[in-house]
Parts: C-alpha cells; structure tokens; sequence
C-alpha cells in the first residue's frame, strides 16, 4: 500500500509540475524518474532493471531516427521552398492561403514531427503575412490545429501514435484504414469551424497581393542537392513503413535506418545536425516511461485496471466515447505524451480483465490527439506557436485560444465520437 | 586633449517625462542619431538611438529568417506605421542605457568607447553626471587627427 501511495504521489507531483509549467518538462521527467527508482529501492517495489525494461526503446528509436533526417532537411530551405510556393499559389487570397498553409502543414506533420513542422513553417507565415499587410494569427493557429488533428491520421504523426502502436503492435497500415478516414473527416471540420471562427480577419482583402509574386522559391531553397537525397531517403523510409509488417520488422528499425542512410549519403557536420536533434523531447519521453513503470511495478495501474473493469455495466462502445473525451480533456490539461504513456498499461490491465481493447486503442489515440488542440499547452505545437506569436505584433493569448483552437477540440472530439461509434464494429477487427 | 575641446555644447536632448512621438520629431527636426535623455536636474539618465523607433515599424520576419534574399518586395510592410500605443510610450520604456564620456576624459578614451560599443555618438557629461554635450565620431577623429604631425604640419 505505501508503494502504491509513494509511487502515486511522486507521478501526480510530476503532473502538476508539467501543467503549471513551472519548470522545464525535461527537468521534471528526469527529477520524477529518479525519485522514482529511488523510491521504488528503498520500498522494495522497482528496481534499477525493471526502470530499463520500462522504457520502450521502439518509439525512442523511432522518434530519433526521424528527428535526424528533418535535422537534416531543415537547414536547406526545403519548408520554406514548400511555404513560399505555397503562398505564391494563394494569390494572396486570406482564405485560400490559410486552406494552402494548413493543408501543407498537415501533410508534412503526417509524416514528419508536426512541432517541428511548425517550427519551420511559422517563421515563413510571418513574412508573408507582414507583405501582404495582414494579421498572422489566423495562419498561426491554423497551422498549428491542423497538423495536431491531421497527425493522428497516421503511425509516425504524432508521438501518441507512436506509443500506441508500439503497445498495441498496430502497423503503418492499421493507421491508414482506421485512423485516416475519421481523421480525414475531422480535419475537414476543424478546417470549416476555423473559417468561420476567423471570418473577420480572413475577409480582409489584401491591398497589394502581387507583392507575392515577388517571393521566389527558387531564391529560398539553399541546398538542393542535401535536399534531393534527404527527401529520397525520407520517401524510401516511407514506402518501408507501408511494408515493415510484411517484413515483420519494427518501424523504429526503418526510422533508424532512413537516418543512417542519409548521415552516410550527406555527410554533414554531425554536430550541427546532432544540436538540432530535440533532446529535450527524448529525455521526457524516457523520463515519463521510467516514472510510469515505477506505477505499474507498486501496482497502481492494475488497481485503477480493475477499478475501471468494475465499472462494468457500461457498453463498450459508450466506453469508448467517454475515453476520447476524458482523455482529450486530460491531454489538454497536462498535454497527451503522459497521458498516453500512462493509459497505456491501464488498458493493458483492462484486457487481462477480459475487455475487447482493440477499439479502446483507437479512441486514446483520437482523444489525445484532438486533445491538444484545447489550450495553450496541450501539444507543443501549440506552445511553440504561442510564444513565436509573442514575438511578432499580435500575441496569441490564452483568451484567444480559448475562443479558436478549444472550439475545434470540442468539434474533432464530436466528429471523432460519431464516427467511433459508426464505425465500432470496424474499429473492435 | 580632452573631450570637451571637440564636443557640441549646446545638445539637442529629450526629457524623461517625454514620449516617443516627440523624440521622433526631435531626431527629425535636428537631423540627429542619437539623443540624450535626461531628468528634471539635467542629468543623463539613458540615450535614445533612431534604430530604436525605428524597429518599431521594420518587419518582424526581418528578425525571425537569416536569409531573406528571396523576399523580392516587403510590400505592406514598406509603409508600415508605428501603432498609437507604440509611439506615445514614454522614452524611458524604450531607451538604452547610456555609454557616455566626461568632458575631461582624452579622445582616444572615447575613441575606444566608440569603436567597442558600435556607435556613432556620444553624451558628454560633467562630474555631476549632468549632460553638458554631444560628441560625434568625426568629432573626436578629426580632433585626433589634427594632433598628427603630418597634418597639422601642412
């Protein structure tokens, strides 16, 4: 029982940590997990081995492997080629350019990291917002909402989705015929509402749109030929994640080799490319994975397993419902790579007991990420949006974000909710 | 030779209790770089530079892209205008904080103040720190200048 209270205490403390956003969520993951292990020898209940076995190296790998190769891209000027482009085809239609920007933003975050996608595409925005005498904010939060829902569409968009499919050992593909259609839907819907949110400033003609015109494309790609073997690599890794369950080889295997194909191939300063690595980002998930591994060996997850089984008269298919929506709500709140990573061993509890948590698997993946959209800090996306946003003449606040992206994440979360329980029957194969 | 050989006595300065509106029609006015700012006993108490009104209206891209040679026109952002709010803050929420010279202080001391913070100008105090002058780059050059043999030999 003192385990199950200590090892609580110490997960609940690093959860308020991460939400009142009083210290680096990088530093807390590391402090939470040695307090953890510490705890856990001390009491008898989690040991130096057992933390190593919790941490699922697939999704670290998987993560690090793509991380290197958008390190690798990002310093050619490939996104801001792609953004540029992009603008030049808006004409400088508000609505057209807000609809081209986000819709390059999703597909890049559906394959690639969708903070670092926003990282890349955010400062581009701001440039042509400025040119065409118009406010940024509606393409900023557009950006950022958008990669959020259309990242869930696939296995390596969206951290969740990695954790996700590694504990349930769901491919590439499972994401592709369960997960795209509804996200599809969802995206499409989260589009429409931020059109009509932001009817005002897009309805804003700009005065001198030819002035777009004069950005050139060409001018902005620095480095064509790093680029060209980058995106080769990057579209090879792709085609193998279609396959890796024929191959019965883990997707972190591909990531992993993608990256060192494209090291060997461009030979680039590894210490420039290695600084552009998001360590911080690595060092929460294995912190996160240590501390949780701490709860499942005190036996708090089973408890909570079978407090939820109990529960039982419940129809799953309801279950499934309130899952999206308490864990989008959860997500907002704390943001989802905790929650996720801490659901999942409940779930794993929740089979033992009996339950059919093939389609719970897809409603945690929905929920957390249509989750992140609520607030400011549900995804970093967000974050990162937010305080770029500061720098410029017109900061997001809290406020702003509590009239644009929450909206959206109670429309996905609606969509996403309909669609789950029409295509339950789908979802439980 | 000291600073108060070659400064200009009578410096066009702004008070603390002014506002950017009328700093901006000062530098304007006096076609000036830098103007002093001081309090109600004269004394020196920051340095308004025309780069810092300035960036009020420059583009924030400018800031945010290292390369921005693709960016063939800044459209909107050429007749950018600085808001209300901007232009009527006070000079003290925008000033920096002064690097300046007393008036018994050589010409190479100032020199070198000059070269190592990147500036063009330079208040010139007196012991009490109450603002006395203004001393230009080509002020206190020239004024070294002349002191070479090979031209105040011609």
């Amino acid at each position: 029982m003192t385990a199950i209270i200590v090892s609580s205490v110490i997960f609940i403390l690093a959860l308020t940590l991460i939400f009142t956003e009083k210290m680096n969520r990088s530093i807390i993951g590391i402090a939470g997990a040695v307090m953890m292990v510490g705890a856990g020898m001390a009491l008898g209940f989690y040991s130096e081995e057992d933390a190593i076995a919790a941490v699922d190296f697939n999704t670290l790998g998987l993560l690090f492997g793509m991380m290197v190769l958008v390190a690798l891209l990002e310093p050619t000027g490939f996104f801001q080629y792609l953004a540029v482009w992009t603008a030049r085809f808006s004409k400088g239609r508000p609505v057209r350019l807000m609809v081209l920007l986000g819709t390059v933003t999703t597909v890049l975050s559906m394959f690639l990291d969708n903070v670092t996608t926003v990282i890349l595409i955010a400062p581009v925005t701001v440039l042509i917002a400025e040119i065409l005498g118009l406010n940024p904010i509606p393409y900023l939060i557009a950006e950022a909402v958008l990669s959020n829902t259309g990242g869930v569409a696939t296995l390596v968009g969206d951290p969740p989705n990695i954790l996700i499919a590694s504990a349930a050992g769901f491919s590439f593909n499972d994401f592709l015929t369960h997960s795209l259609p509804i996200v599809f839907v969802a995206w499409l819907a989260a589009l429409l509402l931020l059109r009509y949110l932001f009817r005002e400033e897009l309805s804003k003609m700009p005065t001198n749109a030819e002035a777009i015109l004069k950005l050139d494309p060409n001018e902005a790609f620095n480095d064509r030929k790093t680029a060209n073997r980058v995106l080769i690599i990057l579209g090879v890794t792709i085609f193998f994640f279609f396959i890796h369950h024929n191959l019965h080889i883990q997707p972190s295997f591909i990531a992993l080799s993608g990256a060192a194909a494209a090291l060997v191939w461009v030979q680039p300063d590894l210490h420039e490319t290695l600084k552009r690595v998001e360590w911080n980002v690595l060092i929460f998930f294995g912190g996160l994975f240590v501390m949780v591994g701490g709860l499942e060996s005190a036996g708090v997850l089973q408890q909570l397993g079978e407090l939820i089984s109990r529960a039982g008269n419940i129809s799953p298919v309801v279950f499934g419902v309130i899952t999206i929506w308490v864990v989008a709500i959860l997500s907002s709140l704390v943001n989802n790579i905790p929650v996720t990573i801490a659901l999942i061993p409940v779930f794993a509890e929740l089979e033992r007991t009996g339950i059919n948590i093939q389609p719970l698997w897809w409603a945690l993946a929905f929920g957390a990420g249509f989750g992140g959209n609520g607030t400011i800090i549900g995804s970093a996306a967000n974050v990162f949006v937010v305080s770029f946003s500061e720098r410029t003449k017109h900061p997001i606040t809290s406020q702003l974000w509590a009239k644009r992206g929450l909206p959206v994440m109670i429309l996905t979360c609606f969509v996403g909710s309909v669609l789950y329980v029409l295509a339950y029957p789908f979802l439980s194969s | 030779m000291k600073v108060e050989s070659c400064m200009k006595k009578n410096a066009i300065s702004v008070k603390d209790t002014d506002d950017l509106a009328i700093a901006a029609r000062q530098f304007v006015k006096h076609h000036v770089g830098m103007l002093p700012v001081v309090n109600g006993k004269w004394e020196l108490v920051g340095v308004l530079q025309i780069r810092d009104l300035l960036t009020l209206v420059l583009p924030v891209f400018t800031r945010l892209i290292e390369d921005f040679d693709f960016v063939g026109t800044f459209g909107a952002a050429n007749s950018a205008q600085p808001s209300k709010e901007e232009i009527s803050k006070n000079v003290t929420e925008v000033m920096e904080e002064p690097v300046f010279v007393e008036e018994s202080w050589g010409l190479p001391h100032a020199f070198a103040l000059l070269l190592h913070h990147h500036l063009s100008d330079l208040p010139v105090v007196d012991a009490e720190n109450r603002l006395v002058g203004v001393a230009s780059r080509v002020d206190i050059g020239s004024a070294l200048l002349k002191k070479w043999e090979i031209v105040s030999g011609d």
